[in-house]
């Protein structure tokens, strides 16, 4: 396995200018916290509320740029010029957020919310965009026509794959979602997941997302990270975490679970 | 005897192209201090029915069920104010957004307080029924697991987290001590801890204070981990009802089945990253409702037959109604 993306000693803080230019403090902060993503892998993060899982996906996804520490990705050698390898990194990372249909411009089309990562990041023409999109529609299992739909005329299920669609759509090497099972109904819940397994065996995607959902994240996660209170606690491979966890906020999360699982 | 018993339940939304049947001939009854779980996905109803049992309802929806009892008494041709007495002590609601819900303008201690029954305060002098109300007041928060009691009764609703915002709406709940609670999704986006302490709470109020209690949701790990029976809804139409334990091991309906695969937990067997069994589409917006049994389109098993509504049949106390059952010698 090859590592895509490690995380040094990254820290976050969230401090407010007070009046006066007093510095005022924060109580909460996160890391310091070290991640190495390897390729083709599904992450999940779980924690409890506030531990700062969101916010560690923002970071990984440089929706907000950490206090310090480093986000640094491997690739192969090429010989980019400093600016457009930055570029390059920043396409490689896309969030699917946390509710779908609010993330979702309503006064757009899904072409047109599908046109905007290509015109900011790509020089491609308006044709080769519109193949683009039209391909990238077909394969989250959308239809060419859905290009003319407004958000509101489709159903749940649908505009959590245009989520993904738009994370997709630049070809990214890891796909960072905040909780993206939890807002959907356990029909389409499903359908997502085996969209999600579907693609990583396709385009050999890494995945990293939070959920709440513990069995989900036995079903589909490789690794667990589990926070709390700002910090990574245990890591590991999801069955180990589950048969033996060690930490206390781990153990107090799985027993959480088991306890309503049927036992047989 | 059944303490609230619905039968054939229709529910009509007045909108520009004519009526439309939300709620279409839905059944439902809660026993005597049992755990009745209502399943269904979002746009089922779900919400309707507890909105039609708690009687608010806008002008532009009509109501029309064979029976809709409360302990006997019919709750459709009740006074307002008969019925408001029966909401105010008997039956309780949890609504699905507890922030929401909540009055933003008044502390959480205060709206706690005027729902403390007169009752309960005792007879005395102003100053004492104050220092009463206060008391119950937090006593109940401190039951449904709050720890800073004397926190969270000062605070505004924004300043609470929403786990702390649903438990305190559980206590507003039980506070006039209800015979029947509804909740209305109340496990919704929690993390795995809280849920359970949830869950635990409404399983010892159960047992100790004989409450029954009406759990709307989808959360099927949360339900069978807790209900005596569940009563399964798709599209406004009840397709299945029994004790749970039936349901899980031999699921009539197909819709049921799809519902219960959909958790993965339930199967120890299954390899981790296979894909799980889905029904395909999703369920249909109230203007292009299917005629006849409503799964139709989305159903595999669904024959010519199936665009005649079936009736209910059942099997001792399991109903169920569908053309072409599973687990049937027919099929």
């Amino acid at each position: 396995m090859t590592t895509l993306l490690t995380a040094k000693s990254l820290t976050f803080q969230n401090n407010k200018k007070s009046w006066f230019g007093k510095e005022q403090r924060s109580s909460f902060q996160l890391g310091p916290i070290d991640l190495n993503i390897e390729k083709a892998e599904t992450v999940a993060i779980i924690g409890g509320n506030r531990s700062g899982k969101s916010l560690l996906a923002k970071l990984l996804c440089g929706a907000l740029p950490p206090a310090s520490g480093e986000i640094v990705f491997h690739h192969e050698s090429r010989n980019h010029n400093l600016a457009e390898l930055e570029q390059w990194q920043k396409r490689q990372v896309r969030m699917i957020f946390q509710r779908s249909s609010e993330s979702l411009n309503p006064a757009l089309t899904i072409g047109g919310i599908l046109q905007e990562p290509l015109k900011l990041n790509t020089k491609l023409s308006q044709l080769e965009r519109d193949e683009r999109i039209a391909q990238t529609l077909v394969q989250v299992g959308l239809l060419r026509e859905h290009y003319f739909f407004y958000p509101h005329m489709l159903s749940d299920g649908q505009q959590q794959r245009v989520a993904m669609a738009r994370a997709l759509i630049l070809n990214p090497s890891i796909i960072v979602a905040d909780e993206p099972f939890a807002a959907l109904d356990p029909s389409v819940r499903s359908q997502t997941v085996n969209l999600v397994l579907q693609l990583q065996k396709e385009l050999g995607l890494s995945f990293v997302f939070i959920s709440h959902n513990l069995g989900i994240v036995r079903h589909i996660a490789d690794r667990m990270i589990v926070m709390h209170e700002g910090q990574i606690v245990e890591t590991g491979q999801t069955d180990t975490l589950f048969r033996w966890p060690k930490h206390k906020v781990t153990q107090r999360l799985i027993s959480a679970h088991q306890s309503l699982v049927p036992s047989k | 005897m059944a303490l609230l018993d619905i039968k054939n339940l229709s529910l009509e939304i007045d909108t520009d192209s004519g009526w439309i049947r939300a709620l279409d001939k839905a059944n439902l009854s809660v026993k005597e201090g049992e755990i009745q779980a209502l399943v269904g996905e979002s746009g089922s109803g779900k919400s309707l029915i507890v909105r039609a049992i708690s009687g608010g309802l806008p002008p532009q929806m009509r109501l029309t069920a064979d029976r809709m009892t409360w302990r006997g008494q019919n709750l459709l041709n009740m006074s307002s104010e008969e019925r408001r007495e029966i909401m105010r002590r008997d039956i309780a609601v949890v609504y699905q957004q507890p922030i929401a819900s909540l009055d933003p303008t008044v502390t959480l201690g205060e709206q706690l307080e005027e729902s403390v029954p007169y009752e309960f305060v005792g007879s005395g002098w102003f100053w004492q029924k104050r220092q009463m109300r206060k008391k119950v007041a937090a006593e109940i928060v401190h039951k449904v697991g709050i720890k800073d009691h004397i926190g969270v009764l000062k605070a505004y609703p924004h300043q609470i987290s929403s786990d702390i915002g649903q438990k305190f709406m559980i206590a507003m709940a039980l506070v006039s001590q209800p015979a029947l609670l509804i909740a209305d999704d109340p496990t919704r986006g929690m993390e795995a801890t809280t849920k359970t302490q949830i869950l635990k709470l409404f399983k010892r109020l159960n047992q100790t204070k004989g409450l029954s209690i009406l759990f709307v949701g989808h959360d099927l790990l949360a339900i069978s981990s807790m209900s005596d029976s569940m009563t399964v809804l798709y599209c406004g139409q009840t397709v299945e009802s029994g004790p749970i334990k039936h349901l899980q091991k031999r699921p009539l309906h197909p819709y049921t089945k799809a519902l219960l695969d959909s958790a993965p937990s339930f199967r120890i067997d299954l390899a981790p990253k296979s894909p799980l069994v889905t029904m395909s589409g999703t369920i249909p917006t109230l203007q292009h409702l299917p005629i006849g049994c409503r799964l139709g389109p989305r159903c595999n098993r669904a024959q010519k037959n199936c665009v005649q509504t079936p009736d209910t049949r059942r099997i001792h106390d399991h109903y169920y109604s569908c053309h072409f059952p599973l687990h049937t010698k027919q099929s």
